[in-house]
């Protein structure tokens, strides 16, 4: 009851004292928050620079046919000895499950004639963009059958167009049947696109339909449909097959790192098709993290291993160069953001310990006034021991609000800093730090106070 | 803890010293004071400046610890308390004024004068009636919400004073509580100081004053760390 009684006493004198209360709570909101705030943008500023680093593509693997020296396989690109194949569309699924992998995707070759031109698509799965970084200029990236998208120099020799009038447009792929060489760029060609347009919107719409949903036959749907029945009703070799372009992919500028060849996308199956192989030229993959590839490596030789009866006719290929090279980046700027926090909880720490310090120091007197009023030493302790309790949850609360707040507001008025990243652990840490530090150096003083004779207590100041 | 059942002597200390430092700076501020105080007394204490008048006091009130002697309060040897009895007994048996008041100053004049009843474990609406009352007795119940530093010297002192009575202690020590005043606000000091001493309350007063020495009972003439003189009041005057 008494010390429930000196509590009391102990919280109303935080609030009579406001000024004092407030200047220390705001030593402990500013050390927190700034702790919180840097260790955030650092986390920021991390992300950033890994996942741009990513793009880059250390996670990369490439698995090639043959067993030829493992230097090779990743600059051969979608060309890379694709006659000698012996990779199928079933290994790209096998591999995708493995541990350790993201995602993988076929790559398969193929040179297809458009019109009068001659064009090169690499057929790949919905994954390849995240997998190469594909950057669209318009669009999106291929996600099924019966679509393409252009690399803008072919956008530019095919459709004469620019990335976003391209997409929309039908090509019509294969070599045309002779006795119909005029029909389908007449029915679906650019030449009628201005008046079609508004028609054409619905009709891409309805393509992202999965296959298989009942659709409403709208008319304009037959000629569409029309393309996937020719192969059965005339046995050319290249039947000509329309595909909507849906995106234009943007001309890649990979510095280093196996270079992403200029190219169009069709999808796997239609590049399997158009070429009339059954082997894919490449599978890429791409590793879950940097630190998963030799694991991912290991998996996907053990496994094609298997699926090929024993025989390694592939061959695996890492980005070594580029992963040292990343991790050496990551860990550098680990160390140097963690040292950047380290130290702003140091100084946020050592401010926390300042104010706590001075304000309890100048209250010696006041220690004094109580014990010779007959406060116990208990007494005095429990008291400072409690606001100190108090002000540090309060501050430490407000401080990692504000520092969240800022982490939200400053990278929106410094446009060039990445979004910050708050973690738990790191606000836990700086609240815990200052919390703890706030409380001991709020009461180490007042026991020092409370332990000198309460005239000697009086006679400071 | 009222007057009832209470020693026959409030203070008996014996040859109670003080040193200071070591060595070199070594200072015996006092050096073996004997001082009898029966209850209700008012003794008054003068001496020159740095004769050990305040050390006295600080010892007397369980402020400081002596280096050597015995003191026995209120019938209680006190000299070997520690703790939470040493803490109990400077709130039961010792009302103590300071020459610089020593009150808190943000809080208001009631708070302060209930500062030894929290420690004394009284409960709040009851601390608030006994400060009151305190306040009364000083004449300041009209600045009970009042802080200290919207009062003068002489309404500080008194709420200092009302503070030392509230928890009913033995004796009253005052060292210098008109030091700081002006002689009006002092007077008015002392005219309370004889209207509780005629209530029964025993007084202690330090002062420089032969005229505030002279409306205790006793004067005790402290010289050197030593007690010097020790007589009925107006024996020695003139
Ligand atoms: N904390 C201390 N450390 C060292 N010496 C001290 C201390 N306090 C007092 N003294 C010394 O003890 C002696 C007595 O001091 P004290 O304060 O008791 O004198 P006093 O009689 O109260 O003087 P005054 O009338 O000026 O208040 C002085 O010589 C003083 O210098
Ligand atoms: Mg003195």
């Amino acid at each position: 009851m008494r010390a429930f009684r000196i509590a009391g006493m102990g919280l109303s004198g935080l609030l009579v004292n406001w000024g004092r209360t407030i200047l220390t709570m705001l030593g402990i909101v500013i050390g927190v928050a700034a702790v919180v705030l840097l260790a955030s943008l650092g986390n920021g500023i991390q992300k950033s620079i890994s996942g741009q680093i990513n793009d880059l593509g250390p996670n990369l693997i490439t698995v090639s046919p043959g067993t030829s020296g493992e230097q090779d396989g990743g600059d051969n690109g979608p060309f890379g000895a694709a006659a000698a194949s012996t990779l199928t569309p079933d290994d790209t699924q096998l591999v995708d499950g493995l541990p350790g992998v993201a995602a993988a995707s076929s790559n398969v070759s193929t040179v297809a004639p458009v019109g009068q031109e001659s064009v090169s698509f690499s057929g790949v799965d919905p994954s390849y963009d995240e997998i190469r970084a594909v950057e669209l200029a318009a669009g999106r990236f291929v996600e099924g059958r019966g679509e393409v998208v252009l690399s803008q120099a072919d956008a530019r020799r095919l459709l004469n167009s620019g990335p976003d009038e391209a997409v929309g447009e039908t090509l019509s792929v294969g070599t045309p049947p002779e006795d119909a060489p005029e029909r389908d760029p007449e029915q679906e060609g650019p030449a009628q696109g201005p008046n079609r347009l508004p028609e054409r919107l619905p009709e891409r719409l309805r393509e992202q339909i999965p296959e298989g949903f009942p659709q409403d036959a709208a008319p304009e749907q037959e000629p569409r449909q029309e393309p996937t029945r020719e192969p059965t009703q005339e046995p050319a070799p290249e039947p000509v097959r329309k595909y909507e372009v849906v995106g234009v992919a943007e001309a890649s500028d990979v510095e280093f790192g196996p270079p992403i060849p200029e190219s169009s996308y069709m999808a796997t199956g239609d590049a399997l098709e158009v070429s009339g192989v059954k082997t894919v030229g490449q599978i890429v993959v791409q590793a879950e993290g940097a630190g998963d590839v030799d694991r991912a490596v290991d998996g996907i030789s053990k496994e094609l291993r298997e699926a090929h009866d024993g025989a390694k006719d592939f061959s695996v290929i890492t980005q070594r160069e580029l992963l040292s090279t990343f991790t050496e980046i990551t860990d550098q700027l680990k160390i140097f953001l963690a040292g950047i926090a380290g130290i702003s909880l140091l100084v946020g720490g050592i401010g926390v310990m300042n104010i706590m310090l001075v304000s309890v120091a100048e209250r010696t007197r006041e220690i004094g006034v109580r014990k010779a009023l007959g406060a116990t030493n208990a007494d005095v302790l429990f008291q400072f021991l409690l606001e100190a309790i108090l002000l540090s949850l309060i501050g430490g609360v407000v401080g990692v609000a504000l520092g969240i707040a800022g982490s939200a507001v400053l990278p929106e008025i410094l446009t060039d800093l990445p979004p910050a990243v708050v973690t738990g652990n790191e606000v836990a840490l700086a609240f815990g730090v200052s919390a703890l530090i706030g409380v001991v150096f709020g009461v180490l003083p007042a026991y020092r106070s409370a332990r000198l004779q309460p005239v000697e207590a009086l006679r400071r100041e | 803890m009222s007057g009832n059942g209470r020693a026959a002597r409030v203070i008996e200390a014996k040859g109670l010293t003080k040193v200071y430092g070591k060595g070199e700076g070594r200072v015996e501020a006092l050096a073996g004071v004997s001082l009898d105080v029966a209850p209700g007394e008012w003794v008054s204490v003068v001496g020159p400046s740095g004769s050990g008048k305040s050390t006295l006091m600080n010892l007397l009130g369980l402020l400081d610890r002596p280096t050597s002697g015995r003191y026995v309060l209120d019938g209680r040897e006190v000299s070997g308390l520690r703790g939470g009895d040493l803490a109990r007994a400077r709130r039961e048996l010792i009302g103590f004024v300071f020459q610089s008041y020593n009150l808190l100053p943000r809080q208001s004049a009631r708070r302060n004068v209930e500062l030894p009843l929290v420690y004394a474990g009284v409960r709040g609406s009851e601390r608030k009636k006994r400060a009151l009352e305190a306040l009364e007795q000083v004449e300041l119940s009209d600045r009970a919400a009042h802080k200290p530093p919207e009062l003068s010297g002489g309404q500080k002192q008194r709420v200092a004073i009302a503070r030392a009575l509230v928890g009913r202690p033995a004796m009253l020590l005052a060292d210098e509580p008109t030091g700081n005043l002006d002689t009006k606000s002092g007077v008015g000091i002392l005219d309370l100081f004889g209207d509780l001493n005629a209530a029964g309350v025993t007084l202690i007063v330090v002062t420089h004053d032969p005229e505030v020495a002279d409306r205790g009972d006793r004067i005790v003439d402290i010289r050197d760390g030593l007690v010097f003189a020790d007589e009925r009041s107006g024996g020695v005057r003139e």
